[in-house]
């Protein structure tokens, strides 16, 4: 990174940090998850430095960039609290370890990111055949389907993941 | 890391690898098939690259195969549903005049930021989805696609929370008890009126048809804005009202109206109305629209598009659009 790169970051955190700070707070609604993601903010910012048309064109960027960071962690929240009441309402299972339970929430989080724009029976059809391994025969009777229209679902979700894993990798997509 | 030392891969390869996936998981995949397969592999290192990516989408869901999977599934299906149960206490406050209380299948497909504050809201509506309502006062209210509403009622004041998205308001009169509404840059108390509350990015869009509004920015700026006239805040900048857009109205008979509209921001407003991914390519975003187009079919709003501008739609997926320059 250049200098100036690096000081207009530092221009930025002066004259923006406890606005963007006030910000999440109220979003939040607490202030030490608002301290954590206006510092995510800031490295965000970091890692793709800017030019700014002024003030207003900063604080926009910055609340855009905040904005997505607080969707991610209620997300993330939400799916955590969702997992854990699923297990919790099973008699016999065993409590994760910490370090399960963290995997498992990411992976809930970044499947259930892919999964998002998918139509409802396609990513229905994708979840039964990836996390119950069920035949094609079943997931067409539970979805009241025909056991092709079942093949094309998938076929369809896993291209739309396959696109979002390549775009991750920086390929274009022809 | 990329496999291909490529820096581009068709849809027409990942589509391949996609089917060719689905079928090797077949129960009743037979010896022939997997030779096919095999020969399609060894074909071209773009094959091995779109199967390679195939396969990394089969191991994201490795951690959850192993652990409770059934668990897993049950969040994946339904944390969306389950807050629901949630929302029965608000069902008093709220006549529904059309329509189920959620259209859970717009919902579903619907983009993740609206969708988490409308998990929170009492009234809310997702993609392609308008809704009508009338409140306990009397009052009705209109939600666009991708909104989000609350409802606070009490002795004093009528409160009204938008959360996300446009509702258009025809107020009941209640002296005493003010109907205000709130947004992310400050509030707006009817006096006697019908009128539209927008939240954008940063701003808040009123629109006043009838009557006027008072408007109170979040520093506290002051403002009454008269029918026929609109205006754009900031939580600190209140300016002029200007001339109200007559067609910003026209959402709740189904129609966008375009006049002189940049077709960048005529595609996201759209896109509010059509699951899955509605994209514009920049070189095109600038070219002004006019016209009228039915939300309730944006297929045909696409169609007319094409028709009307250098542009071509592409549809590489059933659910993702993308509309670009004409070659």
């Amino acid at each position: 990174m250049t200098v100036a790169e690096s000081s207009s970051v530092e221009t930025l955190y002066t004259s923006h940090h406890r606005w963007l700070h006030e910000l999440l707070r109220r979003r939040l609604n607490n202030a030490f998850d608002a301290a954590d993601l206006a510092h995510d903010t800031f490295i965000r910012v970091l890692k793709r430095p800017q030019v700014f048309a002024g003030e207003t064109h900063e604080r926009s960027y910055l609340a855009t960039i905040a904005r997505g960071l607080c969707i991610d962690h209620w997300r993330r929240r939400q799916l955590e609290q969702a997992w854990l009441d699923t297990l919790a309402a099973q008699p016999q299972a065993v409590q994760p370890s910490p370090e399960q339970r963290a995997i498992i929430v990411e992976t809930l989080y970044e499947v259930d990111a892919m999964l998002q724009r998918l139509p409802q029976k396609v990513r229905d059809a994708f979840i039964l055949a990836q996390l119950h391994g069920l035949p094609y025969r079943s997931i067409a009777d539970e979805l009241g389907v025909g056991e092709r229209m079942v093949k094309k679902y998938l076929a369809q979700a896993l291209m739309h993941c396959a696109m979002l894993e390549a775009e991750l990798d920086g390929l274009l997509i022809q | 890391m990329n496999p291909v030392g490529a820096n581009a891969i068709s849809h027409a390869s990942l589509e391949q690898a996609a089917q060719w996936y689905v079928q090797l998981n077949d129960q009743q995949v037979g010896a022939q098939q997997r030779q096919h397969w095999q020969a399609w592999l060894a074909q071209s290192p773009e094959h091995q690259a779109a199967w390679h990516y195939v396969e990394r989408v089969g191991q994201r869901f490795a951690a959850l195969q192993e652990d409770h999977p059934q668990a897993a599934s049950h969040v994946l299906r339904n944390t969306a549903r389950s807050i629901l149960s949630r929302r029965h206490t608000v069902k008093s406050l709220l006549v529904l005049v059309s329509g189920g209380w959620l259209g859970w299948t717009a919902w579903q497909k619907s983009s993740l930021p609206l969708t988490l504050t409308r998990w929170s809201a009492d009234f809310a509506t997702g993609t392609g989805e308008m809704r009508e309502a009338q409140l306990s006062d009397g009052s009705r209210i209109w939600l666009n696609a991708l909104s989000a509403l609350d409802v606070r009622f009490d002795s004093n004041q009528r409160l009204l929370l938008l959360q996300a998205g446009e509702v258009l308001i025809d107020t009941a009169r209640e002296p005493g008890r003010p109907l205000r509404v709130q947004t992310a840059q400050g509030w707006m108390r009817a006096l006697g009126t019908r009128f539209s509350v927008r939240q954008e990015d940063q701003h808040t869009l009123l629109n006043v048809y009838e009557g006027a509004v008072e408007v109170r920015t979040r520093q506290g700026q002051v403002q009454v804005v008269e029918a026929g006239r609109q205006l754009r805040f900031s939580e600190h900048h209140s300016p002029a009202p200007t001339a109200a857009s007559a067609t910003r109205e026209a959402w709740r008979r189904g129609l966008l109206v375009a006049d002189n509209l940049p077709l960048g921001q005529l595609i996201e407003e759209l896109s509010r109305y059509r699951p899955g991914h509605l994209g514009c390519d920049p070189a095109v975003a600038g070219l002004p629209v006019m016209g009228s187009f039915p939300l309730k079919d944006t297929d045909q709003a696409l169609r007319l598009l094409e028709a009307a501008l250098p542009v071509r739609v592409e549809k590489p997926l059933a659910w993702w659009v993308s509309v670009g320059p004409k070659n």
